[in-house]
């Protein structure tokens, strides 16, 4: 449990990222490390498109599963990564580059 | 009596005809028919007699209770229909369907009689028992006879004068109508009428094949017997009639509400289809078979975790102790205490049930973070036995539950967290990490990506000169490799560092040696050592992946600074570590344990009483198993064996030579070698050298620093270098004499590297300045290369090119020397921009990628870049590059002795 603290405190704090939302299987938000007002808009929007996705592959392959999802635009990139119990999001501006 | 079936529309036209006329029979004949008492009378007859007079009116369906009785009080009550249904339904189907006939048309309806048939004729047959059931046998018998009888319709006619007496009459009864007639009629009714079991409105007309004709003509030659019985014997025959109608049907509308409908969809997809068919494994942490769960759910299941016996009656002061503990991690701490401690809560309260949830609520927890607000709950638990009693404890069970879900982090029992934010970081990394990761794999970026680095072409501190000098290096390079046709000469040589690998966990730790895996190329395993290293001192060991340019994948903490490391390549997750106090650890790089496979940290097991400098893995034959060999201060060439725990073999004892016998040994030369061989091999024996040189008889052992078995050469042989400045070769198989010593250098050498293209000549980085290049026949060096100003504290050759190496320096510079061009200046140098104080003490060059890696006494890991010096491993052509490198140096050597001349 504290690795999983320690990674998500890593991880927010990378040169780029945004933020971390982890939204649970309901819709509710469980953590986040962005303002209120982005993490609800993330939190309300991706998890359906990531079962949009999801289902879509399934569609195609009924063993197979979505284990990733990348959304990248001009000016950000969505990771997420859906699980039976969660929704875990993290925004980065790619462009920042990390020294 | 002629079966012969005809149109139905013809029958229906004679029906329609004999109706009329049996109706008006019938009547007649009831008037006229008087059953004799006692008596069975026949359907036909009563029927007929009965049809005439009384259609209108409704026949009662009598029963016991009822009875008929006649104006002279004669009792003509028919019997229930009930008692003779057991009568023979054939018979009576055939003729009763006459009777039908009549009694259909009585009640006016027409062309139904079929549908009624049966029911009827078991009615009208029924009714005909006067005494009940001692008739029934007689009964059965006679209406089968009277059922064959077709043509006895006189005899019906006369046995009816007899039935007179128990008719009912209603009203006048029709005049009977000549026997023959009717006779004729009846038996074109038998004949063309079929009664359909179903009860069809329409007629059913027998085909011309059907079999049933010969079972009609039975059944009326049957009738026909019966009439001529009664005939013979009237006084077992009784005239009797019945008429059932139907009960009063009333149409009536009712309306009722539609059944209440629920619509509701389901889709199914392929998925969920194949899904459902063959349920899937609850394999990977993907597929959850679990109903999501609120965060409570979740809690409800680690409860027993967070709730484990407790002390019962410490204060609140110590659960406020025990709460500072990690919120998060629960179980290790709680479960050891409730084994240490699982008795002692119920000692105070001995009243206490045994129930579970009443225990639970007896104890108290530590992990939530209000320790008094818990407390007070379990307190009023132990207040009462009531309350321990099943189902308050439940209740207060989920109290409990619900207290703890509001202190602890929501992330608790969330299945593939850590995964998923493993798996998430890697990409936020490689995002940030694009550009550069592309150089690694040795491609340009896009030039919209944020543009291609600049590269860092540092020059060499000493001045303009050395400027072209480099420039002339890179010229020569350029040449060099368009020699070869590559393509890579245009972009110059360089090196530039892309990233740097540090762990966390080693930061106050410098880096001692690193090692390339030989599988996955792109791992790379650090050791660390303490930065003031002795035996104590602890050690650490990370994995760094492409993954993660930031952050070891995994690393662990070792008990002593680790000296050295080596992958092995037959199993390419083992890891051979050799430490500062002697010991050798493998480690089995995929487990991620810290804890080693095997371990030999005892002298009893073979521990070196010294560092271990060097541990290599080393194939001694074509088809034998990899073998560790280790290298160390105590002056012993060990082989560990890796079959049944870490088994040692010492190979050799690195004793110590003087430096006069082995100088001349080293002079020697052509013919006299052997007898030069022989006396170095017996000058190091103790006596000899007391003899020659008066040296004490314990023979000292020099500790050996580096080892190095040539690919290219016997797997039997190979050379190690001590830290008096020589380098010694060794056959395995003769492990007591050297094969040949190489001295010349002045201070201890840290590293020996065969060249891995050319078999003779090999490498030495010794802590005197300077690097040398030896031919394996020679005693003395070919070439010297003088690094810097500082030791030269390791020695790598290029994988991909011959005559290129790199080396590092305590300075803090890394440099890159190339045979070929120059032997005074390295090809490229990089020094660290930030501060000279880190020493870089060990690189590695990476197999299939054109990097480098570089560790620094700082703790971190320079991956760095060449520029230029990049062969891809299909292009290498291993005799190409080893006649480039005897080329290149017996050019030196030639100008070398050019010069000295």
């Amino acid at each position: 449990m504290a690795d999983v603290e320690a990674t998500l405190q890593r991880l927010s704090n990378h040169k780029g990222v945004l933020g971390c939302v982890v939204v649970d299987k309901q819709g509710k938000v469980l953590r986040t490390t962005c303002e209120a007002a982005i993490t609800e808009q993330y939190a309300n929007l991706i998890p359906d498109l990531a079962e949009l996705a999801r289902g879509t592959v399934r569609d195609l392959d009924p063993l197979n599963d979505l284990q990733f999802l990348r959304i990248r635009s001009k000016k950000t990139e969505i990771m997420v990564a859906p699980r039976p119990d969660f929704v875990l999001m993290a925004i980065q501006d790619p462009k920042t580059v990390e020294t | 009596m002629s079966a012969k079936p005809r149109s139905s529309v013809e029958v229906l036209a004679a029906k329609q005809e004999r109706r009329t006329t049996v109706v008006s029979e019938r009547h007649a004949r009831i008037q006229r028919d008087a059953p004799p008492p006692g008596a069975l009378s026949r359907t036909s007859s009563r029927a007929s007699s009965h049809g005439g007079t009384a259609p209108p009116r409704a026949a009662t369906l009598v029963d016991a209770a009822h009875r008929v009785l006649e104006a002279d009080g004669t009792d003509r009550t028919p019997v229930s229909l009930l008692a003779s249904q057991a009568g023979p339904r054939t018979g009576q189907s055939v003729a009763g369907t006459a009777g039908m006939h009549s009694s259909g048309r009585s009640l006016g309806a027409s062309g139904h009689f079929n549908s009624q048939g049966t029911g009827f004729a078991s009615a009208l047959y029924g009714s005909y028992l006067t005494d009940g059931g001692s008739h029934a046998a007689d009964s059965t018998v006679d209406t089968e006879a009277s059922v064959s009888d077709t043509d006895s319709l006189e005899v019906s006619s006369s046995s009816a004068t007899s039935d007179d007496e128990d008719l009912i009459y209603y009203g006048e009864a029709p005049a009977p109508k000549p026997a023959a007639a009717r006779k004729e009629k009846w038996r074109r009714l038998v004949v063309t009428h079929e009664p359909d079991e179903e009860g069809s409105a329409a007629e059913s007309l027998p085909a011309d094949d059907e079999p049933d004709n010969e079972a009609i003509d039975a059944a009326n030659t049957k009738y026909q017997a019966l009439l001529q019985a009664k005939q013979e014997d009237p006084t077992r025959w009784v005239n009797a009639q019945t008429q059932t109608i139907a009960p009063y049907t009333l149409s009536v509308d009712c309306q009722c509400l539609p059944p209440a409908l629920q619509s509701s969809e389901c889709q199914a997809t392929i998925a969920d289809v194949s899904e459902s068919a063959a349920p899937s494994e609850p394999q990977q942490d993907l597929e959850a078979t679990t109903a999501p769960q609120t965060h409570q759910q979740r809690l409800e299941g680690h409860m027993p975790m967070l709730v484990g016996a407790m002390r019962p009656s410490g204060a609140d002061k110590g659960f406020g102790k025990r709460a500072s503990g990690t919120r998060g991690q629960p179980s290790t701490a709680i479960s050891r205490r409730s084994m240490i401690n699982p008795r002692q809560s119920f000692s105070n309260d001995p009243r206490r049930s045994s129930d579970n949830a009443g225990r639970r609520m007896s104890q108290r927890t530590s992990e939530v973070g209000r320790p008094s607000a818990v407390g007070r709950m379990s307190r009023r638990s132990m207040d009462g036995k009531a309350l321990a009693k099943g189902y308050a404890g439940k209740q207060q069970h989920y109290q409990l539950v619900e207290e703890v879900a509001k202190n602890t982090s929501p992330l608790v029992g969330l299945q593939g967290l850590a995964e998923a934010l493993q798996l998430v970081e890697c990409v936020v990394l490689q995002n940030a990490y694009m550009s550069r990761l592309l150089r690694y794999r040795d491609m340009r970026p896009h030039a919209q990506e944020g543009g291609a680095r600049d590269l860092i072409m540092s020059h060499p501190p000493d001045g303009p000169d050395d400027v072209e000098a480099v420039a002339q290096a890179t010229q020569d390079v350029r040449e060099a490799l368009a020699m070869e046709g590559l393509d890579k000469a245009k972009e110059g040589v360089g090196m530039e560092v892309l990233w740097r690998w540090s762990c966390a966990a080693a930061a106050a730790m410098q880096t001692q040696c690193l090692t390339w895996n030989k599988v996955k190329t792109d791992l790379l395993a650090v050791g660390y050592a303490d930065k003031n290293v002795n035996t104590k001192s602890p050690g650490h060991v990370a994995v760094f992946s492409l993954k993660s340019p930031s952050a070891p994948r995994f690393d662990f903490r070792t008990p002593s600074s680790i000296t050295s490391m080596d992958f092995s390549r037959q199993n390419p997750h083992l890891l051979g570590v050799g430490c500062f106090d002697g010991s050798i650890a493998v480690y089995d790089v995929r487990a991620r344990q810290e804890a080693p496979v095997i371990v030999a940290d005892t002298l009893a097991a073979g521990k070196h009483r010294g560092p271990v400098w060097q541990v290599k893995w080393v194939c001694l034959g074509h088809g034998w198993d990899e073998v560790l060999i280790s290298v160390s201060a105590d002056g012993r060439v060990t082989q560990w064996s890796i079959h049944k725990g870490l088994q040692h073999k010492d190979l050799a004892l690195l004793k110590r030579t003087s430096a006069r016998s082995s100088s001349a040994s080293a002079t020697l030369s052509g013919p006299g070698r052997t007898a030069a061989k022989q006396q170095s091999l017996k000058s190091t024996t103790a006596q000899q050298q007391q003899q020659q040189s008066g040296e004490p008889i314990i023979a000292r052992l020099s500790g050996g620093t580096s080892v190095d078995f040539s690919p290219l050469g016997e797997p039997s042989l190979y050379l190690v270098a001590t830290d008096d400045g020589r380098v010694h070769q060794i056959n395995t198989n003769f492990a007591d004499q050297y094969i040949r010593s190489y001295s010349g250098h002045l201070g201890p050498i840290y590293r020996v590297a065969w060249s891995p293209f050319s078999f003779p000549y090999f490498l030495t980085a010794s802590a005197d300045w300077t690097l040398k290049l030896w031919h394996e026949r020679q005693e003395t060096a070919l070439l010297t290369f003088p690094v810097g100003q500082d030791a030269v504290t390791d020695v790598a050759w290029s994988p991909a090119l011959g005559t290129i190496f790199g080396a590092t320096t305590a300075a803090g510079t890394t440099e890159i020397w190339d045979v070929a061009t120059s032997v005074t200046q390295p090809l490229c140098r990089l020094s660290d921009p930030v501060g000279g104080a880190d020493r870089t003490t060990c690189l590695s060059f990476a197999t299939e990628a054109p990097v480098l890696a570089v560790g620094t006494s700082s703790g971190e890991v320079r991956v760095v870049h060449l520029t230029g010096l990049y062969v891809d491993a299909a292009e290498v052509h291993q005799d190409v590059q080893a006649r480039h490198l005897q080329a290149a140096v017996e050019e030196n050597l030639a100008a070398t002795r050019a010069a000295a001349k």
